[in-house]
């Protein structure tokens, strides 16, 4: 009949449109897939001493330091992340994960020149992972699938529950809140094992955001014996410093990377080194190697 | 007849079977409806006479039709227009009625009066100036209107003409609803922005035929909205070709400008100046004609607009610049089957986007595009004069991309130049954007940007069945339509990093730093999605003739779902309508009418964009002379969330209205009408958040706990009943149609507007110590309100000049005085006065407002066609409107403890047209 | 018609069935409490000294962790902080508010005083602490102290001063002082009990400028105020006061002990909640 004809080419008109209209999404701004995981579980780390750490090359322990690439999901909604876990020594355990690159912000200060750093950074290779730690019994995640956080369940005398939060990185910010640091800066945490020596931690490194140059996030990550601030680790003149910092950690970029590190990125070592010894070492390295992780002096 | 008996009780039982029976019959803001009998001079009825229709408007050439036993007959779905009926039968002199006229929404009345063996006689119809079969509320603005009465030439700004209406620019508020709460119709196509609620589509002022504006008691065929319908009806075309060029240039730079300040004691300062760059130009041209005469009509038309407006101080004006194009294909291949076919689009750039700053450098401007396409088909199938089934369906697609500044290779531009290797037009989507404060200026990069696309597909079907006999005359209408939403959003920073610099002493360059910067997890991409079924039943009941009801049912479903799928909204709703006309001297004169109506708001899908779940997670990390020692680079503070914080409570309903009303109105003189109307409107269940969480103190004023121990706010979606609105309007109206060169409309309200939410969505219930206090003066409760439009045709030929004027006037809106609060200063990370003490609005009044605008057309002979020359004066008094000096009422208020309002002048505009009309 | 008022009807039926209520009480001050030494070495009943009440719902009490009745508590997360007692609602029978001179920072609570001259007799008089103004100087009158508050607040009438007005609470039959309060939004549990506790506020007769303070008020934060000091903040209570009362309870405040009358079984009950137990001054009477 007429009717059901005309109703169907209308059907048709509006189901085309749809159709067309469904496939106009503006992929360039979501992250691209690539062969690094979305999420997935280191497995256990070797809590390391301050003696190993400090006459050994990182790269060479990967049961204690592992350098690894966390990439995007199919969601653009949801950002995944890598969990290790590390056993309780029973005193202070430093946790600590570096995130690539390196990021600074050039004009933070408007004191004297030789304070400031004179080049931009270049932000595209910086990714951010945020960090919490807990005991192992209270993650809500599944490692290796699901990045979850670290809560427990309370029911109190009238059966009502409430969720306790677990997590035992405190990181506070500029209010006293609760923070985590920003792009491409490392982070890290003590925790008190004290209470629980022997018992299985879980770590979690979760991406905030990944790198918008290649979207592949290198990072490294560790669990140390002892406090944050006694972390040893060299500057770029041989000398031996305590300190959780970028260099704690070198060469995530590098060392993450099956490959070696990658060509457009070689200056990273020889930057990072500059980075942790210095403002002054940074703003050298700039202008002897412009576009090399920094703007080149004509930026200026 | 016998078949068409058969057929009708059949189809009465299947109606029967629904408890309540239908509504509003042909009420259709579409099309009107002729409505006649045949009597003879000793006012019996003349039964077989053979009646015919024709005009200028009727596409499918003349119709004709045989008066049924009654001498009765009808013509629907007509184009607004000027019609002739001649009726025709053996033994009695030919009578033909001239000049009848046809509006949106209307039955016009048409009685033929034949005398046994006379001569033919030409009679002139009497425009009816009471519609006595008409319930609803509300005004239409027909051509002759349109181009008389001065307005800012967009349908958009007519609206506001209508009583009950205020607030203009696009999105008005009707009967105290929000400016997101109405429905826009071209030509029966809903064009609402699925997401916003607001108008999506511009065109051509001049390919318009009649606007209407229904602000209450619309039919059952109608829903979703809970303020007015704005029916916009586009020309169709006619036999004959015409060509419509009109060019208009407008000015706003004229009069004089200047704010009013106040000082605390009370004083006036002497006026500061502003300089405002306010201009408009556009030109456009309508074609239309036959394509095969009498059966297939065209109408095409293109309009380009471009207006440069910028505040005071700006460093570039915005620039919008618009397209539109309207075309239309009316075709009628045999009297019972009509087709529509219409295609539009607008497409626009709006440059310099952010010219409301004087701190934005001219690279760090962005620039939007928008516009999208709406194609629509519509088929009308006569099958007999008493039944007609429509079927229509359409699809609209819109669109906005705003981001920053293309870069140009065009070195007169001075700004924004393109690398060598970069493209013309290439967008930086990686260069950080930087924001100024404390003086400091917005630099470099736009900084963030926003691709938003929107779509709507519709298909809807109405059945008609009328004049049924059954104790008394039916008009029965059926339909079910139904539509599928959708919606894309991305937004996001350049870089996924903004920076925030700042003067460290106040406006002195040297001391320019980096105060902040905000690193984001990257850009949001989210996608909702909704459909929506909307059912209804109507009938115009009329017992004897004098005696209309108008009842009838709709039934709505909808489903909005967030981009996770999980349903936000998803109500099923009635809504019964029911409405008595009553002519007491049945001389069409004279009507005394009221009613109930209940209207439901199916929600937009800006309703399931809060329980997203591509949330951009954000950190604020602070530099050195934020007094962050640690260089900026260690452990940031501020949110970091990507978590969902908002839930929705289970069984939300949705927004409805009870509207009653009551009214009269009587022809006092010949086309000149009194009428009284007044209307309660009782709005419920409107969208809230509630805060789940937090425990405040018994003020409201500060924390003392929360449920979970941190002091994280947890929203959650209701409608509750306490979100509601109580609107009561009262009008006192003269209207005179035109007629004789003249019109006049006036209508004066009593409104009190007063509740506890304004807008379709808000958070009053945060705070539940504050609940009761939010009751109170709505924003828009402007008790007085008077709308004068006038026309006048001088009686100077062959010259023909019109004069139209409009004129609005508003009390003054209510205050609130709000007191500072501890518990939303944490939140908003600065001082925050958000407390009340007193119920709001209960504060004081600012000034009433009023505009004037006046219209002077002056036709000019010419051999061919007519021209003519327009000039334009709004805002012909300068008005004032009020323009609050600071958001910290505290520091505002005089020893009288008044606020101190500054006024600031709107300016007046002048506009210059030309039109040409073959 | 009929069937129109039955639409009507079914519109009017729509319940949300929210799991708050609100839940209305009284709560009783007793006269001990309100009884403490004056300037001039006497002890007097007076209900200026009734600092502000904390209400919450909470889960069940706990008689063995403090000295004192205390809410049920959940598990210790953080070292050195007690664990939550996760209120299901709350609300205050007075609360802090700032009255224009910044030595009454943290000193002032809605609903005990009625005029200005009520307040200077307090801290005159009865605490032996005279307002001092901004400039260190006594406040010498009442329309001073007015014409301060005016100027402060950028204010023209007395009624926008919170301080001032209507008194919380009234004597009863028993001798007590009792108060009604609204606890609005609170998450209805069957069997929860309304609990609360009064900050005392310090006497120290050794040094008369250091009384009339609460341990439950922050001096160093809230809004600030930097017309003469870039660092005087107006002062404000502690976000937690309801989820770990245990750090602002102090020897000298009193307490609810969780009495049967406090139990709310349905949410049109009418609990009392008796601040019956004294921290470390003994047992009410």
């Amino acid at each position: 009949m007429r009717t059901h004809g005309n109703l169907a080419l209308g059907a048709l008109l509006a189901l085309s449109g749809l159709a067309s209209g469904c496939t106009n999404v503006r992929d360039g701004f979501r992250p691209v897939l690539t062969d690094a995981p979305f999420v997935y579980d280191i497995g256990e780390l070797r809590v390391i001493g301050a003696e190993e750490l400090a006459g050994v090359d990182p790269s060479t322990v990967p049961d204690a330091v592992h350098y690894g690439q966390l990439g995007a999901g199919e969601n653009a909604g949801l950002y995944g992340g890598a969990t290790f876990q590390f056993r309780a020594t029973g005193s202070s355990v430093c946790v600590v994960v570096d995130p690539e690159a390196m990021f600074w912000n050039k004009e933070i200060s408007t004191q004297s020149n030789t304070v400031q750093y004179k080049f931009e950074d270049i932000f595209e290779d910086d990714g951010d992972l945020d960090l919490s730690a807990g005991l192992a019994a209270y993650y809500t995640g599944s490692p290796g699938s699901e990045i979850g956080d670290f809560s427990a369940v309370y029911d109190d005398p009238a059966g009502v529950e409430h969720e306790l939060a677990f997590n035992e990185c405190i990181q506070t910010g500029y209010f006293g809140d609760p923070a985590h640091a920003g792009r491409a800066t490392v982070e890290y945490c003590d925790i008190d094992t004290s209470l629980h020596s022997g018992v299985m931690y879980t770590a979690v490194l979760e991406t905030f955001a990944l790198p918008i140059d290649d979207s592949i996030l290198n990072f490294g990550a560790l669990a140390f014996d002892g406090r944050c601030a006694d972390l040893p680790w060299y500057d770029s003149n041989g000398a031996l410093l305590a300190g959780a910092s970028e260099c704690v950690i070198p060469n995530e970029v590098e060392y993450a990377d099956a490959n070696g590190i990658p060509e457009e990125k070689a200056w990273f070592p020889e930057l990072e080194r500059a980075y942790c010894s210095g403002v002054g070492k940074v703003n050298t390295f700039c202008k002897d190697n412009p576009g090399a992780g920094c703007q080149s002096e004509e930026e200026l | 007849m016998t078949q068409m008996r058969t057929l009708t009780l059949r189809l009465m039982g299947l109606f029967a079977a629904l408890w309540a029976l239908s509504g509003l019959a042909f009420a259709s803001a579409t099309s009107g409806t002729i409505k006649g009998q045949v009597i003879d001079d000793g006012g019996l009825s003349i039964p077989g006479v053979l009646v015919t229709l024709s005009s200028p408007s009727l596409i499918g050439g003349a119709q004709q039709q045989t008066a049924d036993e009654e001498g009765r007959f009808i013509f629907v779905e007509l184009a607004p227009g000027s019609y002739e009926v001649m009726a025709q039968k053996q033994g009695f002199g030919q009578v033909r009625k001239t000049n009848i006229e046809v509006a949106l929404g209307r039955t016009t009345p048409v009685a033929i009066e034949m005398k046994v063996g006379a001569e033919e006689l030409t009679v002139e119809a009497k425009k009816p100036t009471v519609d006595t079969e008409k319930a609803s509320k509300g005004d239409s603005f027909s051509k002759e209107f349109l181009s008389r009465i001065p307005s800012g030439r967009s349908y958009q700004d007519v609206v506001s003409n209508a009583a009950g209406v205020t607030g203009g620019g696009g999105n008005p508020s009707s009967g105290g609803a929000s400016t997101n709460e109405n429905t826009f119709l071209l030509d029966g196509t809903n064009i609402t922005d699925p997401v916003t609620g607001t108008f999506s589509l511009n065109f051509n002022f001049d390919a318009i035929e009649e606007i209407e504006v229904i602000t209450g008691g619309y039919d059952p065929e109608y829903g979703e909205s809970l303020g007015a319908v704005v029916s916009v009806v586009t020309k169709s075309g006619g036999n004959s070709l015409e060509v419509v060029a009109n060019a208009f240039y407008m000015n706003g730079n004229w009069g004089p400008k200047m704010d009013s300040r106040y000082a605390a004691d009370g004083y006036e300062l002497s006026p500061t100046g502003f300089d405002e760059v306010s201009q408009t130009g556009s030109m456009g041209v309508v074609v239309s004609g036959p394509i095969v005469k009498d059966k297939i009509w065209f109408l095409g038309s293109y309009s380009y607009e471009r207006t440069l407006y910028a505040n005071v101080g700006v460093q570039l004006p915005r620039d919008f610049d618009g397209h539109y194009f309207f075309s239309k294909l009316t075709a009628q291949p045999s009297s019972a089957h009509r087709f529509t076919v219409q295609f539009a689009t607008n497409p626009t750039t709006i440059d310099n986007t952010d010219q409301t700053d004087t701190r934005i450098f001219a690279e760090a401007q962005s620039r939007q595009a928008q516009g999208g396409y709406l194609t629509s088909l519509k088929w009308n199938w006569f099958i007999n004069p008493e039944t007609n089934l429509e079927t229509a369906a359409s699809f609209q697609k819109t669109f906005i991309e705003a981001s920053g500044v293309p870069c140009t290779h065009d070195g007169n531009l001075g700004y924004h130049p393109c690398d060598p290797d970069e493209e013309e037009n290439y967008t930086d989507y990686t260069t950080p954007g930087h924001i100024g404060l404390y003086g400091a200026y917005d630099s470099d990069n736009a900084g963030s940007y926003y691709f938003d696309d929107r779509y709507r597909g519709q298909l809807s079907t109405k059945y008609s069945l009328l004049q049924v006999n059954f104790l008394g005359k039916h008009d029965f209408k059926a339909g079910v339509d139904g539509s599928y939403l959708l919606w894309d959003q991305i937004s996001g920073y350049s870089g996924n990093l903004i920076f925030y610099d700042y003067y460290e002493n106040a406006f002195d360059p040297d001391t320019l730093g980096n105060y902040a910067w905000v690193e984001t997890s990257g850009p949001s991409i989210y996608r909702s999605t909704g459909y929506h079924v909307g059912a209804f039943i109507q009938d115009v009941y009329k017992p004897v003739e004098n005696l209309t009801f108008r009842y009838g049912l709709r039934y709505d479903r909808a489903v909005h779902r967030n981009d996770a799928g999980v349903p936000v909204v998803d109500v099923g709703l009635f809504g019964p309508r029911i409405y008595a006309i009553w002519d007491p001297w049945a001389n069409a004169k004279t009507k005394v009418y009221g009613g109930y109506g209940r209207f439901n708001d199916t929600g937009r899908l800006s309703v399931a964009s809060y329980l997203s779940q591509s949330n951009m997670g954000s950190k604020t990390i602070f530099g050195e002379i934020a007094g962050n020692s640690a260089s900026g680079v260690g452990f940031s503070g501020g949110d970091y969330s990507t978590d969902n914080t908002i839930t929705v409570l289970d069984g939300t309903t949705a927004p409805h209205s009870d509207e009653f009303s009551i009214g009269a109105q009587r022809e006092v003189m010949t086309d000149i009408a009194v009428g009284v109307d007044f209307t309660g409107k009782f709005t419920r269940n409107v969208y809230n958040f509630d805060e789940t969480n937090l425990i405040y103190d018994e003020d409201g004023y500060s924390y003392v706990g929360s449920g979970d121990g941190t002091l994280d706010s947890y929203y959650r979606l209701r409608t509750p009943a306490i979100a509601l609105r109580d609107y009561y309007q009262t009008d006192v109206s003269i209207t005179r149609n035109w007629a004789d060169r003249w019109l006049l409309s006036a209508t004066y309200s009593y409104v009190v507007s007063r509740g506890r939410v304004q807008n379709g969505l808000t958070a009053v219930l945060s705070n539940p110590a504050q609940v009761d206090l939010w009751y109170g003066n709505l924003p828009y409760d402007f008790r007085h309100q008077l709308k004068v439009q006038a026309a006048w045709d001088l009686p100077i030929d062959p010259w023909t000049t019109t004069i139209g004027m409009s004129g609005q006037l508003y009390s003054g809106a209510p205050l609130s005085r709000f007191y500072y609060s501890q518990a939303d200063s944490l939140a908003a990370g600065g001082d925050s006065y958000s407390l009340l003490k007193e119920p709001r609005g209960s504060y004081g009044r600012t000034g009433a407002t009023w505009d004037m605008s006046v219209l002077i057309e002056q036709d000019i002979p010419v051999r061919k066609g007519k021209l003519s020359a327009t000039a334009q004066i709004d805002n012909l008094t300068n008005n004032q409107y009020p323009y609050y000096l600071a958001s910290n009422y505290s520091y505002y208020i005089d020893t009288q403890n008044r606020y101190i309002i500054a006024y600031r002048q709107d300016t007046i505009q002048a506009q210059v047209g030309v039109k040409y009309e073959f | 018609m009929a069937p129109t008022i039955l639409i009507l009807a079914l519109g009017c039926a729509y319940n949300e069935e929210l799991p708050e209520k609100d839940i209305l009480g009284t709560v009783i001050v007793p006269a001990a409490a309100a009884t403490r030494l004056q300037a001039d070495g006497t002890t007097a009943t007076d209900p200026r000294f009734i600092g502000p009440i904390f209400l919450g719902a909470y889960s069940g009490i706990d008689t063995v962790s403090f000295g004192y009745p205390h809410p049920s508590m959940g598990p210790i997360v953080t070292a050195d902080t007690p664990g939550d007692a996760f209120p299901y609602g709350g609300t205050t029978v007075g609360r802090y508010d700032f009255a224009c001179y910044e030595s009454l920072a943290c000193k002032v609570v809605t609903g005990r005083f009625s005029d200005y001259n009520d307040m200077l007799e307090y801290f005159g008089t009865v605490l032996g602490s005279p307002i001092q103004d901004d400039n260190g100087a006594d406040v010498a009158n009442g329309s001073t102290f007015q014409q301060a508050c005016y100027d402060y607040f950028y204010a023209t009438s007395d009624q926008e001063m919170a301080f001032l007005g209507d008194l919380d609470f009234a004597l009863n039959a028993d001798g007590d002082f009792e108060a009604a309060f609204v606890m609005p939004h609170t998450v209805f549990v069957e069997g929860m009990t309304i609990w609360g506790w009064m900050d005392a506020p310090e006497i120290v007769p050794a040094n008369p400028t250091e009384s009339g303070g609460f341990s439950s008020c922050d001096v160093s934060t809230g809004r600030e105020f930097d017309q003469y000091d870039e660092n005087f903040r107006e002062g404000r209570v502690y976000f937690d006061a309801l989820n770990t009362p245990s750090q602002y309870i102090y020897a000298g405040d009193w307490v609810a002990s969780g009495a049967e009358e406090a139990v709310v079984n349905s949410p049109d009950d009418k609990p009392v909640v008796r601040l019956d137990f004294g921290f470390g001054v003994g047992e009410a009477e």
